[in-house]
């Protein structure tokens, strides 16, 4: 009796134990305007809940189904460790190959991965990209500090970056902007995000950050109306012949270009310009949505017309833009070559990026 | 100003607004119970709800919930002694022998009336001071900062128990946990052994839990057939406890202030404030050493702290718009959802909103708690349930909750380790608050620390407020330290403490171990942090370098102890406190009476099985032998003393089957997911235990099927993946 309730037990348990939506794998062969059809997308981010990758993942998962044939349901996972290892390593190689696993990584994880650090070990380079949400990154400097180039370059003292920790592409802004305007500049690390860098600024114990645009938006944007500290530079987006131009959300900045042209008098060039070229490549890649190498090409059909159609709607990109402070989708095409191209960076431009990403 | 209040009072009265956070509210007060699934991420699946919603609804919404999430996260450290959140941990010390000694509806009306009454406060001080306490807010830099947090970390000396060496190296062991990670100076991983599972650090809810959580799901299992509290009686305490606090009104004040206060300050957690507060009134009372056996102050002060940094929080993130923890980050991102950018315009063009926030934060608190007393007693009876039917459900939800938190096994590992280590703390005679408070601060004095170095050199050193606060907490340490040593002879010499009083003879031998055991931590620390750079090595050489040598200064008062119990002992007799538990010690709750045994001596007739709750007669009248001593204290209120002698120990090879039987719950939830593990486990435990094949299976088969309604459909949180395979959860 006992091993007969044992087992009934057991069998309703390993019944009900079946992941939701991951039982629908055998749609393989359907056409993508049916794959997702009753299905649940989980787009899995390394985020904690209200960073600002999980607040991405978010705004993607509510607009997505009604873009994606089929009309899935989108849910968002938080998973963190490992810096984004642990999240690429499952959607890589662990959850299911049925195409309802998405990742959606940083900028910070293709570095982790072009710095071969340790747990860098997941696939990126085979991983399809899906769409991408640009993260432009704004150099703001305190009013007290210097309020034109000539004075900043002119301090005593090196202006004190407020940052939480070496490694971010904010970190990278500064270091290789700075130093291309001859700009004297120190890092300090330990802040816990961007909220209290902002603070910092505001009190006066930090002369300069780069916050992403959507941090300036929330917390920097009332330092600016107030008149405490001022937008320096953009990043800008790629243009063309090794140029940066204005991202269009953020058109009324001026790009580090434009700042160093209006300086020297000509266009930037040599190691470190090639740096923050690759910089701009980042920030126009963004958060990005990938998933796993061996995906059934049916479902990557689906998820990318219905991300390059909910990227075009001007609904979405006006929520997008006011959200995310200017974020934009370039498309998956555009995002796959910009993630091709980061990977690919090697020698002295590698150990410039890596020299900066540590504030040297 | 006037125009803006009235819009709110408007506002507050529309129908749906009033439903949304009715909803809010109960989402909040049923969400608060689970362990380790934190206010942050029931906000954050509440989110997209509020895309398609007015400002007003969106922010019932969200605010209603967050507002009284803490109040039910009080009951469970109350009524089984398991924070469900981090932020609930500075009830156990107090409120759990409150709930060992059948007073558990009296804590938890002190509980939640403190937290309503607090919550208030802090919306009272919101509403007053929002226009001056934004350059309060914005002037407190990063020296101040960490001069605060300094003058929290002395406040170990006041939750040590009886030993402050013993706090203080306990500190230092919580401290160096905090060192675990990827260093935010260099980049450079500490301590982490090449896992993936280390770059982040350990998880605060895990260590958390793993603190307080573990040894009681031990000491549950010893229980066996017995509840928490053997008093059949409930009735009348929820009462009391609300009289307790309505006596100690500049507790109540004091500690809603500070948890206002503390989580007004961004960067510095939202756990902190609890720990502060707690130990002020520590601090305050003339009688420390009866803090963590059970006194309604320990219980009032952490829990009007806790709600009333709701109210503090709000500040920064809507004044500066910089959040002032996690929960108000997802509401930042609930502004700038629905269109609005915090920061001065909060004071002005939407002032009206802001008033609103107030409101929504008073309703809720009053209907929350006015709820949550109408369960109350229904709450209590959790206390007088078999121990043995709680243990496997408590089990299940602890290892659920610090898995599901970063949706990672290590976290379980992390929760298993520190258990066994608290639970050898707790019954050797050390306080394992200190641990706790060491690595909630510990990780912010360092980065405080290097920003203050990095930004101003030594000149910070010059503040005036640092000065201060830097000699508060020298006044604060020395002081306390004189101030025990003074209790602890007076109470030799009155014969209330015996001069050797401590643990058994073996557990004296435990404690001279884990002294060891911690200066060997320290001088491994030391040894691997000594090839870092200077700015990743400082914190662990200077924590390892204390730990070592305040763990040989402890092993030297261990041996001189031990040597003085033999000198004292006469030949074949026991040893003076020979199965006596350390007992009084803060935090060493774990070691529970045994219900037959804790009658205190010449206390209530032996047919009564708990001790008369301390405080439930009026202090002075009727004085029976159990009649709890009273003392005036600086409060200028009563403070109950310990109702009850120190109780028996529970058997230790129980208490280590109860921790074989939570490593089987883990191992069998790692392997099999959740839902078959937790089956299999309830199902084999309530088996063993003898509770009848029906019974064990309708168990097993509630736990299943409550799991995965709560976790996988409901909530749909992060599940990490178990062996067998991603499919299972």
């Amino acid at each position: 009796m006992g091993i007969v309730l044992l087992s009934l037990v057991l069998v309703v348990g390993m019944a009900g134990c079946a992941r939701r939506g991951s039982s629908a794998g055998g749609a393989a062969g359907d056409k993508a305007a049916t794959f997702y059809q009753g299905k649940t997308i989980t787009i899995t981010t390394k985020s904690s809940p209200g960073g600002n990758g999980d607040t991405t993942a978010r705004l993607l998962a509510q607009y997505l189904p009604d873009y994606i044939p089929g009309h899935p349901h989108v849910v968002v996972k938080n998973n963190a460790g490992g810096a984004g290892s642990v999240m690429m390593k499952n959607v890589a190689q662990v959850f299911p190959n049925d195409g309802l696993n998405l990742a959606l990584p940083d900028t910070a994880v293709v570095l982790r991965w072009m710095f071969k650090q340790a747990g860098s070990d997941y696939p990126l380079d085979k991983m399809p990209i899906i769409g991408d949400v640009t993260a432009p990154l704004v150099v703001v400097v305190r009013k007290s500090a210097g309020t034109d180039l000539a004075a900043l370059q002119k301090r005593a003292q090196p202006l004190k970056a407020g940052s939480t920790a070496p490694g971010g592409t904010g970190v990278i802004d500064m270091t290789l902007g700075f130093g291309l305007l001859n700009i004297p500049v120190k890092e300090v690390y330990g802040y816990s995000g961007a909220g209290p860098v902002a603070l910092a600024l505001e009190r006066g114990e930090a002369d300069t950050a780069s916050p992403a645009a959507g941090a300036y938006l929330s917390s920097y944007k009332t330092l600016s109306d107030r008149g405490i500290v001022y937008p320096f530079y953009q990043v800008g987006d790629p243009g063309p012949n090794n140029t940066l131009v204005r991202s269009p959300a953020l058109s009324e900045f001026p790009t580090l270009q434009e700042v160093y042209q209006q300086q020297f008098g000509h266009a930037p060039t040599g190691p470190e310009w090639n740096a923050v070229l690759k910089l701009a490549d980042m920030v126009q890649l963004g958060l990005f949505l990938c998933a796993r190498p061996d995906t059934p090409p049916a479902a990557l059909t689906a998820l990318r017309q219905g991300f390059d159609k909910m990227a075009a709607d001007d609904k979405v990109k006006t929520k997008l833009n006011t959200t995310l402070g200017g974020a934009v989708s370039v498309g998956n095409g555009e995002a796959a070559t910009l993630l091709k191209n980061l990977l690919a960076t090697s020698g002295d431009l590698l150990t410039s990026l890596e020299n900066a990403a540590n504030g040297k | 100003m006037v125009d803006a209040f009235l819009n709110s009072v408007g506002h507050v009265a529309n129908g749906s607004v009033l439903l949304l956070m009715m909803v809010g509210i109960v989402i909040g007060l049923l969400t608060g119970l689970l362990p380790g699934l934190g206010g942050v991420v029931v906000l954050v699946l509440l989110l997209p709800f509020t895309l398609t919603m007015s400002p007003f609804e969106a922010f019932a919404l969200l605010l209603s919930t967050y507002a009284v999430f803490s109040i039910t996260g009080d009951m469970t450290s109350i009524l089984i002694g398991i924070p469900a959140h981090p932020e609930c941990a500075a009830l156990v010390p107090d409120g759990y022998p409150m709930t060992k000694r059948g007073e558990a509806a009296r804590a938890l009306g002190a509980t939640i009336f403190s937290a309503m009454v607090g919550a208030l406060i802090g919306a009272v001080m919101l509403f007053l001071l929002i226009p001056v306490l934004r350059p309060l807010v914005v002037d407190i830099g990063s020296p101040e900062l960490f001069a605060i947090v300094l003058l929290g970390l002395a406040m170990v000396g006041s939750l040590s128990g009886k030993s402050v060496l013993k706090g203080i190296v306990a500190a230092c062991f919580g401290m160096l946990l905090a060192s675990v990670g990827t260093n935010a100076q260099t980049g450079i991983v500490r301590y982490g052994f090449g896992s993936l599972s280390l770059l982040d650090g350990l998880s605060l809810v895990a260590i958390a839990l793993g603190l307080f959580a573990v040894p009681e799901i031990m000491e549950l299992h010893a229980r066996g057939r017995h509840g928490v509290s053997e008093r059949p009686q409930l009735s009348g305490g929820v009462l009391t406890g609300v009289k307790d606090v309505l006596a100690r009104p500049g507790l109540l004040v004091r500690g809603s202030l500070i948890g206002a206060v503390m989580s007004m300050l961004p960067g510095l957690g939202s756990a902190v404030g609890q720990w502060v507060a707690y130990g002020q009134a520590a601090q305050i009372s003339k009688h420390p050493e009866r803090f963590g056996t059970g006194v309604i102050e320990g219980v009032i002060a952490p829990a009007s702290a806790n709600n009333s940094k709701e109210a503090g929080s709000l500040v920064p993130t809507i004044a500066v718009g910089v959040p002032g923890s996690a929960a108000m980050a997802i509401l930042l991102g609930a502004f700038v959802v629905v269109g609005i950018n915090p920061g001065p315009s909060m004071l002005g063009t939407h002032l009206n909103i802001t008033y609103f926030m107030i409101w929504m934060l008073v309703l809720a608190n009053v209907i929350g708690a006015a709820l949550s007393f109408v369960f109350l007693k229904s709450m209590a009876r959790i206390s007088v349930v078999p121990a043995m039917t709680l243990m496997p459900i408590v089990s299940a939800l602890v290892i659920i909750g610090s898995a599901v938190s970063a949706a990672r096994w290590s976290d379980v590992v992390t929760l298993i380790v520190t258990g066994v280590v608290a639970w050898l703390m707790r019954r050797a005679g050390w306080s394992v608050v200190p641990v706790i408070l060491g690595f909630v601060l510990g990780g912010n004095a360092e980065s405080f620390l290097w920003i203050s170095v990095g930004t101003y050199k030594t000149s910070w050193l010059h503040s005036p407020v640092v000065d201060v606060l830097f000699a508060l907490t020298i006044v604060l340490a020395v002081g306390t330290a004189w101030r025990k040593s003074r209790s602890r002879r007076r109470a030799v010499a009155s014969g209330t403490v015996a001069e050797a009083d401590g643990p058994s003879r073996a557990w004296t031998w435990g404690s001279l171990g884990l002294a060891a055991g911690f200066t060997v931590l320290g001088a491994v620390a030391l040894t691997l942090a000594w090839h870092w750079p200077l700015e990743a090595r400082a914190f662990p050489t200077a924590i390892g370098g204390l730990l070592v040598v305040l763990g040989l200064l402890e092993i030297g008062v261990e041996v001189r102890a031990m040597t003085r119990h033999r000198r004292a002992t006469p030949v074949g007799d026991s040893p003076a406190g020979a199965g006596v538990s350390p007992g009084a010690d803060v935090g060493g709750v774990g070691v529970g009476a045994v219900p037959d045994a804790a009658a205190p001596v010449g206390g209530p007739a032996p047919d009564s099985l708990v001790p008369e709750p301390s405080g439930t007669r009026v202090p002075g009248g009727g004085a029976g032998l159990a009649e709890p001593a009273v003392a005036g204290t600086a409060t200028g209120v009563l403070d109950a003393a310990p109702a009850a002698e120190p109780p028996a120990e529970l058997p230790v090879n129980r208490s280590l089957a109860g921790l074989g039987w939570f490593v089987v719950a883990a191992a069998l939830s790692y392997g099999f997911g959740f839902l078959i593990g937790m089956i299999v486990f309830v199902f084999g435990y309530m088996m063993s235990t003898r509770r009848g094949l029906i019974r064990s299976a309708l168990m097993a088969a509630a736990v299943g099927v409550a799991f995965y309604v709560l976790f996988v459909l409901v909530l749909n949180v992060a599940m990490p993946i178990p062996l067998i395979g991603p499919s299972f959860i």
